[in-house]
C-alpha cells in the first residue's frame, strides 16, 4: 500500500543526519499554516523534538512496500491455472451438491449462555474499539509528528484498515461489533439522558447508499492521493472530520438508518464480511443479535434487495483497489509522462493546479474516477448479456443487483496478496508503537526497543503466497457466479450458458490482479 | 430444497465422485508440475551485470545519472543476495541518493564517481531518491533489486 510512502519519506528525513535544520523547518511550516494555533504550538514542539530524537532515522521505509515483481513463469502459470482450474470448478459443481448448508450455517447464539458470553464480549471489544479511537485523535493531535513515531498513522492505515479488512473477510465483520463511532453516539447520548437520540427524520430512501459512495470515493482519495495522509495532525482532522459528519447523520435519520445508508466504513466492512464464515449482526432496536458459522462466500448469496447505490458501492471498492496496485506500476508512470508532455493536457492540467493540487495528484484523481467509471460500465454491460442468456427467471430469484456479490471474492483475494506483506512487515511498527503512542520516548509496555524486521517476508512466500490466494479466490468466485446462476434462471441449460459473460469478466479481473503483481513497483 | 438439488445437476452429466477426484488431482497434478518444473527466468528488463572475477562475493554496478536520470536503458539494477554491492554512481548534477530499506545514503558530486556500498542481506526491490532539494513527494531515480 502507498498510503503511507511519500509523506513518511518526508517524516523519515525529517529527523535524518543529513540536514535536521533545513527539512524540520518544513515539518514545522505545514500542518502550522493549516491547523488551530494550539495544536501548531504543540505541533511545533513535538516537530523539534522529532529532530532531536536519533532513534526515529533509523526506521525504515514505512508504508513502503519492496516486494519483488511476480517472475513471468509464475504469472503465466498463475493465469493459466486460472482458466484451468474455471472449469475444474465449473465441472466439479456442476453435479449433485446441497445448497441448504451453504446458506443457512449454524446459530452460534442459540443458548441464553452463549448470548450472555457474546454479549460480554461484545461490551470489551466495544469499549477497546472507543478507547483505541480517541487515543487515535489524542496522539493525532497532540504526539510527535513524525509518521514513524506516532500512532495513528500505523493504527490507522495499517493495522485498521489492512488488518480490519483482513478480519471482516477472512473471520467476521468484526467492524459491526466495535464501530467507535456508533458506541460513542450512544454513549454520548446516553450521557444526555436521551438513549439513541435523533431528531426523527425520514430517510430519504431515493438518497439509497449513495452518501456512503461518496465517502468511500472520498476516502479513497485520501488513501491515494491526499498528502496529509501520514501527517498525524491533519490525518487526525480526517478522522474528527469524518466522525462529526457520521454523528450529525445518526442525530438527523437515527444511529441505524445512517449507518446503513451513509457510513462507508460500515458499508464496506459489511461487503468484506458478506464472504466471512460468521455472520455477524449487533443487535438493533427491534433487531436480535445475529452470529452464525456458515460456509465461506455463503453471505454473497443473499437474497435481501440491493440497491443500485449499493452495486456502485461494491464496484467502487473492487475498482480502488485494483487502482491502488494498478497506480505503482510502470504503465501509470508512463501515462502520467504521456499526459505532461501532451500539450493541451499539460495546460488544462497546469490551469487547474492552481486549485491547489499538483498534476500527479491531478492526473491520479482523475483516473481513480475513471477507474470506478469504467468498472461500473463493464459491469453494466456484463450483466446485460447474462441476463439475456439466462432467459425467463425463477419466481424466487434473489434481486437482480446480487450478481455484483459474486465479484467479491476476486476482490477480497487480490486485498488479500496485495497487502499481507504490508501488514506483516509494516505492521511491525505496531509493537514499538504501543508502549509509546505519542512518541514521547515512553515505554508503557517495554517494547518500545523492538526493531523492525523488513526481511520477514521473503520474496518466495510473497510470490507463491500471492498466486495461490488470486486463483483461490478466482475459483470462489466461479463456484458463487455457479449457484447464484442456479438459483436465479428457470431453465438450468439458459442458467449455465448465462454464467460465460461473467466467467469472462472474472477471468479477466483475475488476470489484470495477476498482471499487476507482476509489475515492479515505481513511485 | 429438492428442486436446488435437481436443478444442480442440470447438464446431467453424471460423474461418480472417484471420476471427478481423479480429474481434479489431474488437473491440479499437471499444474504444480508446471510449477515445480519451471526454472525462473531472468528478468528480461533488468541490464546483465558482470560480477569481478576477483571477489566472488562483491558485485559492481556502473551508474550513469544525466539529469537524475539513469542515461539509456533499465532503471532498474539487479544484484544477488548476499553480495558486497558497489554501485559506481557518475552523475552530471550533485545529488543526494538514499537506498531505502536498506538506509545507505551517497553524496554524490559531478566529476568523479561515487560510491554507494551495501551488503545486500534483504531480498526486495529498493528505491534510490534524491533528497538533495529536501524531501517533499520525490521519485525514485533507480531501483536496486535484490534477487534470492
Amino acid at each position: 500500500m502507498n498510503t503511507v510512502r511519500a509523506r513518511a519519506t518526508t517524516a523519515r528525513c525529517s529527523s535524518s543526519k543529513f540536514a535536521p535544520e533545513r527539512v524540520s523547518a518544513t515539518v514545522l511550516k505545514a500542518p502550522a499554516t493549516r491547523i488551530p494555533a494550539c495544536i501548531a504550538a504543540c505541533v511545533a514542539g513535538c516537530a523539534a523534538f522529532a529532530a532531536l530524537w536519533p532513534a526515529a532515522a533509523q526506521a525504515h521505509g514505512f508504508g513502503q512496500r519492496f516486494d519483488l515483481p511476480l517472475p513471468l513463469w509464475l504469472w503465466i502459470t498463475g493465469a493459466g491455472g486460472t482458466i484451468v482450474l474455471t472449469f475444474v470448478a465449473l465441472a466439479l459443481f456442476a453435479t449433485q451438491r446441497r445448497l441448504d448448508g451453504w446458506t443457512t450455517g449454524v446459530d452460534l447464539l442459540r443458548t441464553p449462555a452463549a448470548q450472555r458470553i457474546a454479549h460480554r464480549a461484545a461490551q470489551v471489544l466495544r469499549a477497546l474499539g472507543a478507547m483505541l479511537f480517541l487515543l487515535a485523535l489524542a496522539t493525532g493531535f497532540f504526539g510527535n509528528q513524525n509518521a514513524y513515531a506516532n500512532l495513528v498513522v500505523t493504527l490507522v492505515w495499517v493495522i485498521w484498515w489492512v488488518g480490519m479488512a483482513f478480519f471482516c473477510a477472512l473471520v467476521g465483520d468484526l467492524w459491526e461489533v466495535v464501530d467507535p463511532l456508533r458506541t460513542l453516539y450512544l454513549a454520548a447520548s446516553r450521557l444526555l439522558g436521551r438513549r439513541g437520540a435523533t431528531l426523527g427524520l425520514r430517510y430519504p430512501t431515493a438518497l439509497g447508499a449513495w452518501p456512503a459512495v461518496l465517502l468511500y470515493f472520498g476516502f479513497a482519495w485520501v488513501e491515494l492521493v491526499w498528502q496529509g495522509k501520514d501527517l498525524p495532525a491533519m490525518l487526525a482532522s480526517a478522522m474528527l472530520g469524518y466522525a462529526l459528519l457520521t454523528w450529525a447523520g445518526m442525530a438527523l435519520f437515527g444511529v441505524e438508518a445512517w449507518r446503513d445508508h451513509g457510513d462507508a466504513f460500515v458499508a464496506a466492512f459489511r461487503v468484506l464480511g458478506r464472504f466471512a464464515p460468521l455472520q455477524v449482526r449487533s443487535s438493533a432496536p427491534g433487531k436480535p443479535p445475529v452470529l452464525r458459522l456458515r460456509h465461506y462466500a455463503a453471505g454473497l448469496l443473499t437474497r435481501e434487495p440491493l440497491s443500485f447505490s449499493g452495486v456502485v458501492f461494491v464496484l467502487l471498492m473492487l475498482s480502488t483497489v485494483t487502482f491502488d496496485g494498478f497506480h505503482q506500476t510502470p504503465l501509470m508512470e508512463r501515462i502520467e509522462t504521456t499526459a505532461q508532455t501532451t500539450r493541451s493536457v499539460a495546460e488544462a492540467l497546469f490551469m487547474l493546479s492552481a486549485t491547489g493540487l499538483d498534476e500527479t495528484r491531478l492526473i491520479t484523481s482523475t483516473l481513480l474516477l475513471a477507474f470506478a467509471v469504467f468498472f461500473v460500465l463493464i459491469y453494466r454491460a456484463t450483466v446485460a448479456w447474462i441476463f439475456r442468456l439466462g432467459g425467463e427467471q425463477r419466481s424466487d430469484a434473489p434481486p437482480a443487483n446480487t450478481v455484483v456479490l459474486t465479484l467479491v471474492p476476486i476482490a477480497v483475494a487480490y486485498h488479500l496478496s496485495h497487502y499481507f506483506t504490508l501488514l506483516l512487515t509494516t505492521g511491525q511498527f505496531i509493537v514499538p508503537l504501543a508502549s509509546d503512542p505519542y512518541g514521547w520516548g515512553w515505554n508503557l509496555f517495554g517494547t518500545r526497543g523492538y526493531e523492525v524486521n523488513l526481511a520477514v517476508v521473503g520474496p518466495a512466500l510473497y510470490w507463491y503466497g500471492a498466486v495461490v490466494l488470486i486463483v483461490v479466490g478466482h475459483v470462489q468466485a466461479v463456484v458463487v457466479a455457479h449457484i447464484d446462476s442456479l438459483r436465479r434462471f428457470q431453465d438450468p441449460r439458459a442458467a449455465l450458458r448465462s454464467q460465460l459473460p461473467m466467467v469472462a469478466l472474472m477471468v479477466a479481473y483475475t488476470s489484470l490482479s495477476l498482471w499487476i503483481m507482476a509489475q515492479p513497483i515505481v513511485g | 430444497m429438492r428442486r436446488d438439488v435437481q436443478l444442480l445437476n442440470p447438464t446431467g452429466v453424471a460423474l461418480s465422485r472417484v471420476v471427478r477426484v481423479a480429474m481434479a488431482w489431474l488437473l491440479l497434478g499437471n499444474w504444480a508440475a508446471l510449477v515445480a518444473t519451471a526454472a525462473p527466468s531472468a528478468p528480461a528488463a533488468a541490464p546483465v551485470v558482470p560480477a569481478t572475477p576477483a571477489a566472488a562475493a562483491a558485485q559492481r554496478i556502473d551508474v550513469k545519472l544525466v539529469g537524475k536520470r539513469v542515461a539509456g536503458g533499465s532503471d532498474t539494477y539487479t544484484v544477488r543476495q548476499g553480495v558486497e554491492a558497489e554501485l559506481h554512481i557518475t552523475s552530471d548534477k550533485p545529488l543526494m541518493l538514499h537506498l531505502h530499506g536498506y538506509e545507505v545514503h551517497a553524496d554524490v558530486s559531478p566529476g568523479k564517481t561515487n560510491l554507494l556500498a551495501f551488503k545486500a542481506t534483504m531480498p526486495g526491490r529498493f528505491p534510490v531518491h534524491e533528497h538533495r532539494e529536501g524531501a517533499g513527494n520525490h521519485r525514485a531515480v533507480f531501483f536496486v533489486e535484490v534477487r534470492p
